[in-house]
């Protein structure tokens, strides 16, 4: 959902639904690593049994990392993946299955979307290559030095997108990657695997939830699975709400703001791209061996717990004396329909709700108001009551006017303030500052003559009365003249200083002033206020946008062909009569081609990834779908700041005129382009192990091509078809590395087939509701009449999944012992050092005595290193080089860790897997960089202590 | 619009079948004026003959989606904003001619609202001036203001419809025609619907094909062209385009027509072929009245067929025909006419656009291509220009618009030229801001660069185009009232100003050219800048280290000055 607040806010407003990992890194020994052992219990004190992952919330980030370096090629992206899959496995530690789902291609109503980032990353990229031409050429004038330009060329992000043979490549990776495990690692090996890639339609998180309501539909399914799914989306939240099954977990990256990000051009931290200067890097270790490790640990994940917020939900929804019986699942359902209105991937939201003006509270207060009146639920396995929708909608439109003037009201003020903030700071120094023997002096400079002591603290004081007495008419003005001066042209100066109260983007609608409906009428849509023909027409398609979207998130796919035509959305006082609209939806319709979908999403500029024929209806002046590619294309900022935030207004594609133009060049695809044209299914895998393996050898001996039904008693209850498969994997047969830093598998045991989910009626409708035989989790929040029924009992709150963990505890003697085993300086100074501020550091004496206390509260962080981000901006080692390297007896030490790296780093794969074993913080080496700028690059950096002492 | 929507009232089958290339969630509003750019072009479409219509089918479904793509194209760029491929903007700026919409929205395209973030390091010169590029009106927007009905007083009618005059030629030689996007349709094209049917007109038609027969070798026999056919053609072409050219057009293609239809086969095939007659300038405007006049604008040869003789299909193929063929004859003989008309130096570039009279310049032609044309047709021409207003400004920028793209490329050997004058007046700027006791807002800016360039013997040009008119124009300017200067020297640009007055502009433009000369040194640098819509090089005069990222866009063309 493109909602990034919304997470934000429901974490806040929910904070127990988040439970952090426990992840167990890989362990070094001489230089060997020891893979995590994934079948032995999950230290999260939970087990998992079915582990989704929504692989586009993988490859993104593998493809093209914000906070490290690029990969440099192909294959290292596709080794990036697996790792990436690797860690989140060894977390989660699925028992059953592993589904993993790569976006297809999306329902029409996703495409506008796709497009406006598509064409957006675009001209991003574009920019960004440019910018980085532009400088790097400066810099090497500038006699400056860049590590040479890598051959190859942008990664275009916009090719992860089904249809593109980099999305066939990664499928195929994929393939070898499942098998790889399945055979190789003991975690895997009671494990199903289902690969649906991108050749399968529909977007990957809605894949997932397909699966799922499809099994749950049938008998065989065990109503008590505990379902962890893998992405970042904030629908992934709602989808997880709408399967009604009570053990659903998500799991997610933690967004940290404010990463470092590495310059494009010399790959460095500390600065941006336009600011690269060209600097020689500085050595990493002593003889350079650390270089390739990254100065950050990898990103902390966090579980999201949907059966916690599901009692969150309970209990705020809950409402007395309802004219009909109350139903949790129910309310839960009213609920995330109400998100909807906030925002979701297929419709712009309401004007006046937004999230970070507590939409969502807005919405549920207004609907506890009105549920009275309705005389019944919103939703039903999604489908949507639209009178009783109608109801809600104009409960909020009689509050559109005040909110809209609330919020400009905010702006206002905020803006008021940081104006004046900007004054202060320009001013540049304070308002105030005591003067005579009070006045401040560096610590240190001791000689200079203020700093003496008083001499005569009478005279002084009497001094300093009398100065403040005739101060206030003098002292003003002195210190603006000092940095006031004005300039030979002052005039242009003033002006300059002026502009940066940047000019906000002028506002046409005003929607605070009286008349701002017929305002955004015309400003947005270009339609006159009396127009209520089309005004009705924009409500009617919002209306069906809501019932599909519901419905797309309950029942599935309603029709592939369906969109929101318009680029905004109408008020919520414009929902009037809307029951009678219809919310049938064309029945029958197929989604695109793979290809089809890219010329409906691409830009012209991304048409490389496309057929050349294909690729001139992009961009000939005489292609008969020219419209749908403009070079550029109006951004309305709609109140926002950024470009990236603004709305995209981008013609819609119209399928009719796409498919017409295309059949005239399909005859010029490749039998390979059909190949990937083509639309797939789900692949499933099963090891050596498995019970379905002999039963799918059985069927590939018989060749038979009939679709037979999975025995859903061998594979926990899974249920569907197997059909062959011609590209199988099978027992004995090499299977090709498609990556060559990886070896062929030639001792192959693992077999796959292809899957198909079980079918149902085109008018089924699956159930919303908890199967019977579900078993509730234990509740985890602090029960409401705690105090009454606890007798006094003080509330412990859940942290971890268990309720019973026990917390984490060292003794006395276990930090002696600590203290012996640990290298002296290694991982322990590392937090002497944060929890210091510089300055007390004069001296080398001070050190031990302080360990021991300083140590305490810095470990006990580190058994929850998610906090750690928080903490104080810890001051780094390098700072601590500075000295020890005067004290010469840690020098051995230190040369000996630098060579035992020095061993490792030939290995290039484990050490890209290496930050595992780098783990205490970034925000170390951040905190310390800001802190020393330059001056502690002259130092080398120090070990991974963490590969010592906490591993 | 409103002829549109009578002429659609009156053919219902037309109306249906345009309804069907309307989009989901499309305004009215864009659809009446996406619905008028359809029905213009549409007479493209119809096919050739009968005998070929089955094989041309495809063709012509592929002709129909092109049409639907260009309006398409057409309508995102003036209602959504965007921009398409030079190539694609003059297509289909050159097909929207005559089209008139009234306030367009405005838009910020991506391209500019990221070029306003990386700015800052901007030229002075252009800091006061409210980065005028930044935001842009859509092209149609000039002429929305221009509305005549509204009484509003408007120097670009005239210009948009001399304009429109010229399409037609420079669409089929393929040039570019800059043309300022759309134009309004002036009203005086009224006055040619009684015309369009008149005698004379007809007669003339004959004759201007029977020019024109270099390449139809039959084109003698359109005399017999059938008056009925021409009436109805006339009337609905004064209907939807009011052009009396148009019907001239149609008759004398439909005689070709008649002529032979080998030829036809020649002509389709040379789209780009220059050579035909004189009269054919209009043609492709009247191209679709013609096919339109068989009562299906596009598409169904067979009904055509019914309506009319198979004479009249075939016609509007023709016609199609020689809309995209270039006519050298006409552009010729209607200059030779104009010139003296026009104060315009170039006159070999359809300078018959420099008269900017509709009327004018459509006797001009008619006259040159069929040697003395009768008198009603001089009556007649009086009667339009009697009726058009047109403002003598006008002139001047539609000649811009087609002299531009014959002119050379601007060169560093331009600069050179320059900026030896410029690094004198640099100085003399100095000692005159000395003299006055340095840059302040008090100083008479405007004075004082006058003196300054007076003092080494040049001039300073002033221009000035009301606010409203620019395209491309700074659209945070709350007023529409203002008047907007461009300062130049030596053709070389200096700044801009907006104001209330005048005076007040200039006074504008005057300070920020003076900043410039505050900095350490002045350079003449080739910058890209907009105007009327398009992207073009001119001179420019910035300080050292000014980045010229965002320039106000060009209310003169600078090719014209040089």
């Amino acid at each position: 959902m493109g909602v990034p607040a919304f997470f934000r806010w429901l974490s806040r407003k929910y904070p127990s639904i988040i439970v952090n990992c426990v992840e167990e890194k890989p362990k070094e020994c001489n230089g060997v690593k020891i893979p995590v052992d994934a079948s032995k219990p999950n230290p999260n004190d939970v087990e998992f049994d079915n582990l989704y992952l929504d692989m586009n919330g993988i490859i993104h980030p593998c493809t093209h990392p914000e906070d490290k370096p690029a990969p440099k090629n192909e294959d290292e992206m596709m080794v990036a993946i697996f790792e990436y899959i690797d860690r989140l496995f060894n977390i989660v530690r699925p028992r059953r299955l592993l589904y993993m789902a790569i976006d297809g291609v999306a329902p029409r109503a996703k495409m506008n979307q796709q497009r406006s980032r598509r064409f957006r990353a675009s001209k991003e990229g574009m920019e960004a290559a440019v910018e980085k031409q532009r400088v790097r050429e400066e810099i090497l004038a500038k006699g400056g030095f860049l590590p040479p330009e890598e051959i190859k060329e942008r990664f275009d992000s916009n090719c992860i997108t089904p249809g593109t043979e980099f999305m066939d490549n990664l499928a195929k990776c994929l393939r070898y990657y499942i098998a790889d495990r399945l055979n190789n690692d003991p975690g895997w090996k009671n494990l199903t695997v289902i690969l649906s890639d991108a050749s399968a339609p529909g977007e990957g998180e809605h894949k997932i939830m397909d699966y799922i309501r499809r099994q749950r539909a049938q008998p065989n399914h065990d109503p008590n699975t505990h379902h962890c799914l893998c992405g970042a989306d904030a629908d992934l939240i709602m989808l997880g709400l709408a399967t009604h099954e009570p053990n659903f977990t998500i799991i997610r990256e933690e967004f940290k703001p404010n990463k470092p990000k590495p310059c494009a051009l010399c790959n460095q931290f500390g600065h941006e791209v336009k600011d690269c200067e060209g600097l020689p890097r500085e050595k990493k270790g002593k003889h350079d061996e650390l270089a390739d490790s990254l100065p950050c640990a990898e990103g902390e994940f966090i579980f999201l717990r949907l059966n916690v917020l599901r009692e969150y939900l309970e209990r705020e929804l809950t409402m007395a004396s309802l004219p009909f019986p109350f139903d949790v699942e129910r309310s839960i359902d009213d609920w995330v329909f109400m998100c909807f209105f906030v925002g979701n991937d297929f419709l712009p939201h309401l004007p006046s709700l937004e999230i970070r003006e507590g939409a969502i509270d807005r919405l549920v207060n207004i609907y506890k108001n009105v549920v009275h009146k309705t005389g019944g639920y919103l939703t039903e396995s999604g489908y949507v009551n639209l009178q009783r929708v109608q109801m809600i909608m104009l409960a909020v439109g009689e509050v559109e006017d005040s909110i809209f003037k609330k919020r400009k009201d905010d702006e206002d003020s905020f803006r008021r303030r940081q104006k004046e903030k900007r004054k202060r700071m320009k001013r540049d120094q304070p308002a105030f500052t005591p003067s005579g023997i009070l006045t401040p002096h560096a610590l240190g400079s001791r000689n200079s003559p203020g700093c003496q002591v008083a001499s005569n603290p009478r005279q002084a004081a009497y001094e300093m009365r009398m100065q403040r007495n005739s101060s206030p008419s003098i002292s003003p003005n002195t210190s603006f003249a000092s940095d006031g001066s004005p300039s030979p042209l002052g005039g242009i100066k003033r002006k300059a200083e002026d502009s940066d109260s940047e000019p906000e983007p002028e506002d046409n609608v005003r929607l605070w002033e009286a008349g701002w409906k017929q305002r955004y009428y015309k400003n947005k849509f270009d339609v006159d206020a009396a127009d209520e023909k089309f005004r009705r027409k924009v409500v009617q398609s919002y209306v069906e946008g809501l019932c599909w979207v519901l419905r797309y998130y309950y029942q599935g796919c309603a029709s592939w062909k369906w969109y929101y035509p318009f680029h905004y959305a109408p008020f919520a006082s414009d929902f009037e009569g809307i029951a009678d609209m219809s919310s049938e939806f064309e029945k029958g319709t197929k989604p695109f081609k793979p290809l089809e979908q890219l010329m409906g999403v691409f830009p012209a500029a991304s048409g490389n990834f496309l057929p050349p024929t294909w690729r001139k209806l992009m961009s000939d002046p005489d292609s008969s779908i020219i419209d749908f590619y403009p070079e550029d294309f109006a951004i309305d900022l709609n109140g926002k700041k950024y470009a990236w935030q603004g709305v995209a207004l981008l013609p819609f594609v119209d399928e009719r005129r796409l498919r017409a133009a295309l059949e005239e060049v399909y005859p010029d695809l490749t039998p390979e382009e059909n190949r990937r044209n083509s639309l797939g299914g789900d692949v499933l895998f099963v090891g050596k192990l498995h019970p379905l393996r002999d039963f799918i050898l059985e069927l590939y001996q018989t060749g038979s091509t009939e679709p037979v039904d999975v025995p859903p008693e061998l594979c926990h209850g899974i249920q569907g078809t197997f059909s062959l498969d011609e590209e199988a994997i099978l027992p004995d047969q090499t299977v090709c590395s498609p990556v060559p830093m990886l070896r062929d598998l030639t001792q192959n045991t693992a077999v796959s087939i292809n899957f198909k989910d079980p079918q149902f009626a085109e008018d089924y409708v699956f159930k919303a509701a908890m199967l019977p035989g579900a078993r509730k989790p234990a509740t985890v929040l602090k029960p409401g009449d705690w105090e009454k029924s606890s007798n006094g009992r003080q509330w412990k709150p859940q942290l971890g999944f268990n309720r019973d963990r026990r917390p984490v505890h060292l003794d006395q003697a276990a930090f002696r012992t600590l203290g012996h085993v640990t290298p002296r300086g290694s991982g322990t100074s590392v937090y002497t050092n944060t929890a210091l501020p510089p300055a007390n550091y004069q001296g080398n004496n001070y050190r031990p005595l302080l360990r021991g206390q300083a140590q305490i509260p810095k470990l006990m962080s580190n058994m929850r290193p998610q906090d750690s981000w928080r903490g104080p901006p810890p001051l780094f080692q390098q700072h601590r080089f500075e000295r020890s390297v005067g004290a010469e007896p840690l020098l051995p030490w230190n040369r000996m860790i630098q060579n035992q790296n020095a061993a490792f780093q030939p290995n290039q794969y484990q050490m890209l897997g290496g930050p595992g074993g780098y783990p205490p913080r970034r925000d170390d080496h951040r905190g310390g960089r800001q802190g020393y700028p330059r001056e502690g690059r002259k130092y080398p950096l120090p070990p991974p202590s963490g590969r010592y002492s906490w591993n | 619009a409103q002829e549109v929507s009578e002429y659609l009232s009156q053919n219902p089958r037309v109306a249906a079948w345009v309804e069907t290339l309307r989009c989901e969630g499309e305004t009215d509003k864009h659809w009446r004026h996406r619905r008028e750019f359809l029905l213009r072009n549409a007479g493209d479409l119809v096919p050739a003959t009968d005998e070929t219509a089955d094989a041309e089918s495809g063709a012509r479904t592929r002709q129909l989606q092109q049409l639907v793509s260009f309006s398409m194209a057409w309508a995102n760029h003036v209602f959504l904003g965007c921009r398409y491929p030079q190539k694609v903007m003059d297509k289909i700026l050159s097909m929207a001619e005559g089209i008139k919409v009234t306030d367009a929205p405005i838009h910020t395209t991506r391209d500019e609202l990221v070029a306003k973030v990386k700015k800052r390091g901007i030229s002075s010169s252009n800091e006061g001036v409210e980065e005028p590029s930044k935001k842009r009106a859509v092209e149609g927007k000039n002429n929305s203001s221009v509305e005549r009905d509204h009484g509003k007083k408007s120097a670009k009618t005239d210009r948009s419809a001399a304009q429109q005059e010229n399409s037609s030629p420079s669409r089929g030689s393929s040039t570019k025609s800059e043309s300022g996007g759309t134009s309004a349709r002036s009203s005086s094209s009224g006055s040619h619907q009684d015309s369009a049917t008149s005698e004379g007109d007809r007669s003339v038609c004959s004759q201007s094909s029977s020019n024109s027969s270099q390449v139809t070798a039959g084109s003698g026999k359109a005399l017999e062209s059938e008056a009925p056919h021409k009436r109805g053609s006339a009337s609905f072409v004064s209907s939807l385009l009011k052009s009396s050219m148009n019907s001239h057009m149609t008759q004398s293609t439909d005689n070709r027509q008649q002529s032979g239809s080998p030829k036809k086969g020649a002509l389709e095939g040379s789209s780009g072929s220059a050579s035909q007659s004189s009269s054919e300038i209009e043609v492709p405007l009247l191209g679709s009245s013609g096919s339109a006049e068989v009562e299906l604008p596009l598409l169904s040869c067979k009904s055509s067929s019914e309506t009319a003789s198979s004479g009249l299909t075939s016609k509007s193929s023709s016609e199609a025909n020689i809309s995209s063929s270039v006519s050298k004859n006409s552009s010729s003989s209607g200059s030779s006419l104009l010139t003296p008309q026009s104060s315009s130096t170039n006159p070999s570039l359809l300078t018959s656009k420099s008269t900017a009279q509709v009327a004018a310049s459509l006797l001009a032609t008619k006259s040159g291509a069929s040697l003395g044309s009768v008198s009603q047709l001089a009556a007649k021409s009086g009667s339009q220009s009697s009726t058009s207003q047109l403002p003598s400004k006008s002139t001047s920028q539609a000649s811009e618009s087609s002299v531009k793209f014959a002119c050379r490329k601007l060169t560093n050997e331009d600069i050179k030229q320059k900026q030896p004058f410029f690094n004198r007046l640099y100085k003399t700027v100095a000692w005159k801001l000395v003299a006055v006791g340095g840059f302040s807002p008090t100083v008479n800016h405007g004075e004082l660069l006058n003196a300054a360039i007076e003092a080494l013997k040049a001039t300073l040009d002033v221009f000035f185009v009301p606010l409203k008119e620019l395209a491309d124009l700074p659209q945070n300017k709350s007023s529409q009232e203002s008047i907007v200067c461009e300062l130049r020297c030596k053709s070389v640009y200096l700044g801009t100003g907006c104001g209330k007055s005048k005076e007040n502009a200039k006074a504008v433009a005057s300070r920020e050219a003076l900043k410039l000369f505050l900095k350490k040194k002045v350079v003449v640098k080739i910058c890209k800048r907009k105007y009327r819509g398009s992207e073009i090089e001119d001179l420019v005069l910035l300080d050292e280290e000014a980045r010229p990222v965002n320039l106000p866009p060009a209310l003169k063309h600078p090719q014209e000055l040089l």
